[in-house]
């Protein structure tokens, strides 16, 4: 089962694509975030 | 209506969006490239390449078969609570160079007036 509404969004830090660091955290307090997970990059997933 | 043209609909209602998948920065850095200046493809892309998944498999959305995230998009408010979760199936959209896009298919719509009520 995938994570569901209610549930503590996990907290992360990940490269993008310059590699810079980017942090759930720097969003929470002012904004909402849309996590879009695709399949793979050059793909129509 | 596309994600990327949608984008100035969520920045004035306070809202990121983020692009997660398990490719490499330089996938992820070429793929960017690959929109082009002009298109200014609006959407920071995050590689969740290694540990390979990690933070996909934090939000349950890890496909082992494939070794890939499954399509999908969840809605976290400002407080950090996850508010919804919406999963996809793969579709053929293909951007200006043939190569797929990410986007959120007819969904965009709902997405927006669901985080108005937030």
């Amino acid at each position: 089962m995938a994570i569901a509404p209610g549930d503590k969004a996990p907290l992360f830090t990940l490269m993008d694509h310059n590699r810079k660091n980017v942090s759930l955290e720097k969003f929470l307090g002012r904004k909402n975030v849309i996590l879009v997970f695709f399949v793979f990059a050059f793909t129509d997933g | 209506m596309e994600l990327r043209k949608a984008q100035s609909e969520f920045s004035r209602r306070d809202t990121q969006v983020l692009g997660i998948s398990c490719d490499s920065t330089a996938t992820l850095a070429a793929y960017n490239l690959s929109f082009g200046p002009s298109l200014g493809y609006p959407v920071q892309l995050l590689s969740d390449f290694y540990p390979h998944g990690d933070v996909t498999k934090k939000y349950k959305l890890f496909n082992s078969e494939i070794g890939t995230a499954d399509r999908s998009a969840v809605v976290i408010d400002k407080s950090g609570y996850v508010r919804q979760v919406n999963k996809y199936q793969f579709r053929s959209v293909l951007g200006p160079n043939g190569y797929g896009i990410v986007d959120l298919d007819f969904n965009v719509k709902d997405l927006i007036s669901f985080i108005e009520d937030l």
